[in-house]
């Protein structure tokens, strides 16, 4: 092997490396825009749009935001906070079964995150799924070690026992 | 003739007893108009309430709070829809004020996330819109108001006061003929738009004034420097309750207390802990406030809401379950106590032989009689309504107790009212044997008489006033 060899192979090499830390870096960076845009679009639907009643127009940021947060989970499907926010718009929007996949996912990507099983069992609930319900508010009690916390939850729980 | 010797003699008297009263007479009306001139001026005074016959210094208003509207397995509108008809028409109150939670922002779910929901506005709207205006009717923001909405967007564009004045924090006054009686309704609620947490301590409820809050109280409690009485309200309780759930005002309190103190306020009404209670708060407070804390009228049981009356400045309150009648409140004399402490801000009344009972009775129904005893005790005397002299308050009873035979000491007056069903309302108070002129109940007729009947001439002649300055009954 000459030493030209070896320096174009390690040009090459060093071709590939940067393309690859490049998309990367363009995955990362261009998850985080789509997810700003998409909170933007959002926040102007839900926040100025809907408390006057003008639905039609919120629903339209409505589903721009979910383009955006649909194109955050296309460049990096573990993006925590793009699941999150997909979530939150279809409960907003009212497609509940949509809005328990996505918090579903949450709670798979961030287990800690109590709030994600909160989330949950209330899209759960508004399914009348209570059994599933029941399910995340008992996963939530093994996140916490707080007393208070768990009284709250129990008294969720017994909520939904009656309500089943 | 006189002497000269004799004329000397009178000049020496002149500022002796018992021809020195006059003298004092006027130099308490000099030293008053001094402290009047020089005193900041303050917003109001817990101290005015005053014992008299006058009937008509009088005028109540209705505290609710919580009504959380779309939470599941409440009677939230129901509720919400009585208060603003039934019990407006019936109570005739000069204004109603809800203490925030007027939504749950939970919307049918199992929780208050994922809020705020417009369905629970347009619902509230729909009730509020066709039966209040924003001249009689305050409602103010609570917690459920500010989860996941930092600008409170949908309270603004849906409340009754958010969408008459812009604000989030109220202020507004009863200007009638015996003085102005200021009211101040603030926004204890969080302002970060945190969601709803079930951790301790805040569970997503980070309440407080922030300095913005703080400069409108201000500023408002400075507007008004000639308020006879100032009255206070918000969503939280200003200190931990006890219950670990119950959150409170965390930051700008001491400000807030500072300024209620400061500015002589009487009264700091709120709701939040879905529990009834009447105190008194001084921590932080020169004297303190009457702490009156107001169930929910819409989620929990029991759903309550208060009375709360000013009778020639005295407060007295009720609190009712909604829909039982008759609402029965004593509003003159005062109740002695508060929770079982001894209220500050009250009278003794004399053993005169017709001492002043006034009663405020509230039915659907026709009320058949209203009558009082004294001492739990004995025979029960009848009232009458004031609208026979006043047609003004048809729902206010009085009558003329003779209470000449009683000892000094503490004693109990009842009220009670056949309407709908009977009911009784019962009072503590304290009679002294004192003296004509002690507007008080301080057992001496002084300076502090003097600037009440300078407010309110028509109370005594100024002679009689006079003839009794400088007397002291205590025992």
């Amino acid at each position: 092997m000459t030493r030209r060899t070896i320096i174009c192979m390690f040009l090459a090499l060093l071709l590939v490396l940067s393309t690859g830390i490049f998309s990367m870096c363009q995955a990362q960076g261009g998850g985080s825009s789509h997810n700003e845009r998409g909170w933007g679009y959002f926040k102007k639907g839900f926040y100025e749009y809907a408390p006057h009643n003008k639905h039609q127009e919120a629903n339209q940021y409505y589903e721009m935001a979910i383009v955006e947060f649909k194109k955050a989970i296309a460049v990096n499907e573990g993006d925590v906070a793009a699941h999150q926010n997909l979530a939150r718009v279809y409960h907003v929007q009212q497609k509940y079964a949509l809005s328990a996949a996505e918090y579903k996912r949450v709670t798979e990507l961030s287990p800690e995150d109590v709030d994600a099983y909160l989330n949950l069992a209330d899209a759960y609930y508004r399914l009348h799924r209570y059994g599933e319900a029941i399910e995340q508010l008992e996963l939530a009690k093994t996140k916490t070690t707080d007393p208070v916390a768990i009284g709250k939850l129990n008294g969720y729980i017994e909520k939904l026992e009656k309500a089943r | 003739m006189i002497g000269k010797e004799r004329l000397a003699r009178i000049r020496r008297r002149s500022c002796r007893m018992p021809a020195f009263r006059p003298c004092l007479l006027a130099a308490a009306l000099v030293a008053l108009l001094l402290v009047g001139s020089f005193s900041p001026a303050v917003a109001g005074n817990p101290h005015s309430a005053f014992y008299s016959s006058s009937n008509d210094r009088i005028f109540w208003f209705i505290h609710a709070s919580d009504i959380h509207v779309g939470a599941v397995g409440s009677t939230d509108s129901t509720n919400l829809q009585w208060l603003v008809t039934t019990a407006k028409n019936t109570i005739s109150p000069s204004f109603i004020v809800v203490t925030g939670d007027m939504t749950d922002s939970s919307n049918g779910g199992l929780f208050p996330i994922g809020g705020p929901y417009q369905a629970e506005w347009n619902e509230y709207r729909s009730i509020v819109d066709a039966n209040v205006t924003s001249s009689t009717y305050y409602d103010i923001p609570g917690n459920h108001e500010a989860y996941n909405d930092q600008y409170f967007a949908y309270y603004l564009a849906n409340s009754v006061q958010g969408r008459a004045t812009g604000g989030t924090q109220h202020s507004w006054t009863r200007n009638l003929w015996f003085g102005e009686y200021h009211f101040l309704g603030v926004n204890t609620a969080d302002n970060t738009g945190r969601s709803f947490s079930i951790f301790p301590p805040y569970y997503g409820d980070h309440a407080g004034l922030d300095s913005t809050e703080l400069a409108f109280i201000t500023s408002e409690l400075q507007a008004h420097p000639n308020a006879v009485l100032t009255l206070v309200f918000g969503h939280h309780p200003l200190a931990a309750t006890g219950d670990a759930l119950d959150t409170y005002i965390y930051y700008g309190r001491d400000e807030f207390v500072s300024l209620m103190s400061g500015n002589g306020a009487s009264l700091y009404g709120y709701g939040h802990t879905h529990d009834s209670s009447e105190s008194f708060y001084t921590q932080g407070m020169t004297e303190g406030v009457f702490y009156f804390n107001v169930s929910a009228l819409g989620k929990d049981s029991p759903n309550q809401y208060t009375v709360t009356a000013i009778d020639c400045n005295g407060i007295a309150s009720v609190t009712q379950n909604v829909s039982s009648w008759p609402v029965v409140l004593i509003t003159a004399p005062m109740d002695r106590y508060l929770g079982g402490i001894v209220n500050p801000y009250t009278y003794s009344i004399p053993n005169s032989s017709a001492n002043p009972i006034r009663a405020l009775v509230f039915d659907t129904a026709a009320v058949s009689q209203v009558q009082y005893r004294i001492d739990t005790a004995g025979s029960w005397y009848p009232m009458q309504r004031t609208a026979t002299n006043n047609p003004n308050y048809p729902h206010l009873w009085e009558a003329a107790w003779n209470a000449s035979a009683l000892a000094s000491g503490e004693h109990t007056i009842e009220v009670q009212a056949t309407g709908s069903t009977v009911r009784t309302d019962s009072i503590k108070v304290n009679v002294l044997a004192t003296a004509t002129g002690d507007f008080t109940g301080d057992c001496d007729v002084d300076g502090s008489d003097l600037a009440i009947l300078i407010a309110t001439p028509s109370l005594l002649d100024l002679a009689t006033f006079a003839q009794n300055f400088g007397k002291s009954v205590c025992p």
